[in-house]
């Protein structure tokens, strides 16, 4: 694939987006100069990379290790420019902005001494640590740390004044933790956003204490130094894309559209997280009578749904060149299958990113399966996370290299994501 | 609308569970841990008050205790005490304030199971003096000292060696009560403040005041012996008259030493009136019940606690003990209702979970007990919270227990509920914040341990939950709070297998952060809950 350059042509958009046309055109220009923005998109519970991103020179290998769930070859969905590499069924969406150079691949992503502890290497990734090591903070938060220097004192300022990190969902990430606190506003797309939780306020309060925590509440809710930006942002009027689904479907659609919001309401953060749970399929990861339905089905169809929808909106606000993202998860998950239709833990995944300023689309070679599998294999590594990490700072956020190396203390090579 | 059920002060017979327990004691110490709960679980009621109402032992006097090696006093040893050596210079004194305040602090901190902390902080409330205004830092440790004293003993005794000790006489200007110009300024906060209140039916009047005032003259601080003294050739030796609130009492004026004695006297006027232990009640209920005191109150609760108080002859302990033994303070429509005062939070916080001390140059852990530094941060942060320590803002006190009609409410706004969290939020890192010479950190993987049920998910957050929160959480909040300590995964296995290795490898860096990482973002989410706040 030699995509380099974004393609802003009227025939893709039709063909991509049918409904475009008909989304009425409220476009916000965000103040100032279009401020980059960088979505990660984390799949909990280790998402098994084997069966979102195939191999397709593996093929026979994958059902001799996988007899009772892979996918019928037929239904695996071609990318373009490339017959050895193809796509679950129900990536669509993914394959459709592949084909047009809005997303491509990083395979065998992992790091050295696997750990298939979700907590563990959950906490390895947020981090950005060895296996060996224990770190204490967030890489993002490390790295925006030196972009804010001192949070949160003096935050909000006139040059920065809007949050450094924004979590949806309804808990923060380790992602976001730095030294002195949690740099992020979490947003749970649940809750009108600076609205308490139901059974707060609602009823008779029976207790002298439940009436004079109201106060406190109301005094919370307005010290939030971000309540202000923040919720004007939510509020700039933008027609979201028709492509979502109702809200509750699509949990990450959900969160993304929050995303779209903000962005488009011209907030200056430069990162979100979002999330997915449901990834942990050591059973019935695949439907007994149909390979290509089931849980890991459902959850990829809905970060395809998600992700495109997003897209949607982000070429709506005419923002395509300053929004990108990436997919990540605790781990993959392992060649041979469960009896239970499932796959347990394993190590090394495809990471997936998106965005209209790619450089390489897929990166890597396509995992080898050992000729005589045993369960206790696992896809080898070729990129230590941190390499995909120090890659989208560098080439992403433009981070110069001593700020990368104090983010990522070690070497990691320099792979061709983003092209700017 | 929630509606008081219970006026009576009869003794609760109901059941002490943990919530009952709970309530009695966040009031009555400084945060409730795990030693606190388990200390006091299974005693009966009566058992419970009587630990409560033992005094402390009397703490070893203020030390030197800053470690940047000057002595502050080339005669004092480091390790021994200045309370009796006079000072050579001010940077000297300035140095002791700070010692007394680390010293204070660190009593708290160190607090034991008796109720004497809380009530050395409520009568420094009740009975006023500011530590800068009294500047002899000798003086302030003594006007504590006396406090702790007299905390759980009789207010009378403690209102007349108030009245000539040293750091009052300075601080209310009785030092400066010359019978050729009497001072009134303590004859008035005597009784506006410190002992008939104002409104209630009292009704003392300008000349009382005057009288009293002159009562009074001939005292000053002996600033070698740090006590007061009487100056027959300053006092005022006629008579002095009284109102017909005091009914019309004569002290006869004396002359020669026996001119001291007259104060005596004056002691034995004011708390002649019934009006003083209603004064004190109504200040002991504002402090450990609640803020608000209507008609029915004052009548059913007020008054008969200030019958107890005036027959006892003003012994505090029988009133303690009527009060926080009472049907009426176990009304459930009083827990949480109290915001906690910035010692509550932040050194109750401090209690309540525990903390580490991690000392940078020898990279070695302490304890708060051992480490003495730290408490001075903690008297900093809680002045910027707006409760400074030996120095309320007035001769009346923290606002937050008389101010109508805010009350308690006085001590959160947008500023310091921002503070509050900011500690927290720092105090809930790994590396914790530096507190004068150590990084403080709460110990949330110590904290969690001792829950005996901590490996089951959903048993865990509700013990935590209802440990720490006065007013009862949301279902939703306290289903997010389990969030944060699963990560996403949506069962408590996880949960459960993390607590299994931890006691295979209790010592493995790895296996301790992976639970403490988590306990660290719950833990920082529920010292920022509004609940969080309450007590």
């Amino acid at each position: 694939m030699k995509r380099k350059t974004f393609i802003r042509n009227s025939a893709i958009m039709a063909s991509m987006l049918p409904l475009l046309n008909a989304l009425e055109a409220c476009h916000v220009r965000p103040k100032g100069s279009s401020k980059k923005v960088f979505i990660l998109i984390q799949l909990i519970g280790g998402n098994d990379g084997l069966h979102t991103l195939i191999p397709l020179d593996n093929y026979r290998k994958i059902t001799e290790a996988r007899p009772n769930i892979f996918i019928p070859e037929k239904k695996i969905l071609g990318l373009r420019g490339t017959s050895e590499t193809g796509l679950h069924p129900a990536l669509g969406g993914i394959k459709d902005m592949f084909d047009n150079g809005l997303a491509g691949f990083v395979q065998g992503v992992g790091y050295e001494h696997p750990n298939f502890s979700h907590f563990r290497s959950s906490d390895i990734w947020n981090t950005g640590s060895e296996a060996s090591s224990v770190l204490y903070t967030g890489w993002m938060a490390r790295y925006l740390e030196t972009k804010y220097r001192n949070y949160p004192d003096g935050y909000p300022s006139q040059l920065q004044p809007d949050p450094p990190a924004i979590k949806i969902g309804d808990t923060g990430t380790f992602a976001f933790q730095g030294k002195a606190m949690d740099m992020s506003i979490v947003i749970n797309p649940n809750i009108p956003f600076g609205k308490s939780n139901a059974g707060e306020d609602g009823g008779e309060s029976t207790s002298f204490g439940a009436e004079e925590v109201k106060s406190i509440r109301e005094i919370l809710l307005q010290t939030d130094r971000y309540a202000g930006v923040v919720k004007k942002a939510l509020n700039a009027p933008f027609a979201s894309s028709k492509l979502y689904p109702k809200a509750g479907e699509n949990p990450l659609a959900d969160q993304l559209k929050v995303v779209s919001k903000l962005i488009n309401g011209g907030l200056q953060t430069s990162v979100y997280v979002v999330d997915m749970k449901g990834f942990d399929t050591h059973v019935d990861q695949v439907s007994a009578s149909d390979t290509t339905q089931g849980v890991h089905a459902r959850l990829l169809g809905k970060i395809s749904q998600a992700i495109t929808c997003f897209w949607d909106d982000v070429v709506h606000m005419g923002r395509e060149g300053d929004v990108a993202g990436m997919t990540f998860s605790e781990f993959g998950r392992r060649i041979v299958s469960t009896s239970g239709l499932g796959t347990d833990h394993g190590s090394s995944q495809p990471i997936l990113y998106f965005g209209a300023n790619i450089d390489k689309q897929l990166i890597g070679k396509n995992p080898v399966i050992p000729d005589k599998i045993t369960v206790e294999d696992n896809l080898p590594l070729q990129h230590d996370f941190k390499s995909v990490y120090s890659s989208v700072l560098r080439q992403w956020f433009k981070a110069p290299e001593d700020v990368i190396k104090q983010v990522l203390p070690g070497k990691y090579e320099d792979i061709a994501i983003f092209n700017i | 609308m929630a509606v008081i059920s219970s006026y009576s002060l009869r003794p609760y017979k109901g059941e002490l569970k943990d919530a009952e327990l709970l309530h009695l004691l966040r009031r009555s110490l400084f945060g409730v841990g795990h030693k606190e709960l388990t200390h006091y679980r299974g005693k009966s009621l009566d058992q419970c008050l009587n630990t409560l109402l033992k005094a402390s032992p009397t703490p070893p006097p203020v030390r030197e205790e800053l470690s940047d090696g000057k002595d502050t006093n080339p005669e004092v040893k480091v390790g021994g005490t200045w309370v009796h050596e006079l000072y050579e210079n001010e940077d000297v004194n300035y140095r002791r304030k700070l010692m007394f305040r680390m010293w204070w602090t660190g009593l708290i901190l160190n607090r034991d199971f008796s109720i004497t902390e809380k009530m050395t902080l409520f009568w420094h409330n009740h009975f006023v003096t500011e530590t800068d205004v009294v500047k002899d830092s000798r003086y302030s440790y003594f006007y504590v000292a006396m406090l702790r004293e007299h905390a759980l003993g009789n207010y009378k005794k403690l209102v007349r060696e108030g009245t000539t000790c040293p750091a009052m006489l300075v601080y209310l200007g009785g030092n400066t009560n010359f019978k050729s110009a009497p001072n009134e300024n303590y004859g008035r906060e005597l009784m506006e403040l410190f002992t008939l209140g104002k409104g209630y039916g009292v009704q003392y009047t300008e000349d009382d005041v005057k009288a009293a005032a002159r009562v009074l003259t001939g005292w000053r601080d002996d600033k070698v012996k740090s006590v007061g003294i009487f100056d027959p050739a300053q006092h005022e030796t006629a008579d002095k008259h009284f109102s017909p609130f005091f009914g019309n009492t004569v002290i006869k004026g004396r002359s020669g030493a026996d001119g001291a004695l007259e104060a005596d006297e004056l002691m034995d006027m004011i708390f002649s009136k019934r009006e003083a232990a209603r004064y004190v009640c109504r200040n002991l209920y504002r402090w450990f019940v609640y803020a608000h005191v209507d008609e029915k109150i004052e009548h059913e609760i007020i008054q008969p606690l200030a019958d107890i108080y005036f027959q006892s002859n003003f012994e505090i302990v029988p009133v303690l003990r009527t009060l926080l033994g009472s049907e009426h303070f176990f009304d459930p429509v009083f827990r949480g209702c109290i915001v906690k005062s910035p010692v509550d939070f932040l050194l109750g916080s401090t209690l309540e979970v525990g903390v580490t001390v991690f000392l940078p140059p020898t990279k070695t852990y302490s304890s708060l007990a051992e480490c003495h530094e730290p408490w001075l941060q903690y008297h900093l942060n809680c002045e910027d919270l707006t409760q400074r320590i030996g120095d309320p803002p007035s001769v009346a006190g923290w606002p937050a227990y008389y101010q109508a009609p805010k009350y308690h409410q006085w001590w959160v706004n947008s500023a310091s509920l921002s503070m509050r969290k900011k500690l927290t939020d720092g105090l809930s890192t790994h590396d914790g914040l530096i507190f004068n010479g150590g990084m403080i950190s709460f110990d949330f993987l110590n904290f969690a341990k001792q829950f005996r049920n901590k490996a089951d998910l959903d048993t865990f957050v509700q013990e935590v939950t209802e440990m720490m929160f006065a007013v009862p959480l949301a279902k939703e909040t306290v289903a997010q709070l389990k969030g944060s300590l699963v990560s996403g995964m949506e069962t408590g296995y996880y949960w459960k297998k993390a607590w299994d290795k931890l006691e295979q490898h209790p010592d493995d860096v790895e296996t301790k952060e992976v639970l403490d990482a988590r306990l660290r973002m719950f833990f920082a989410k529920v010292f920022s809950m509004p609940e969080y706040h309450m007590m």
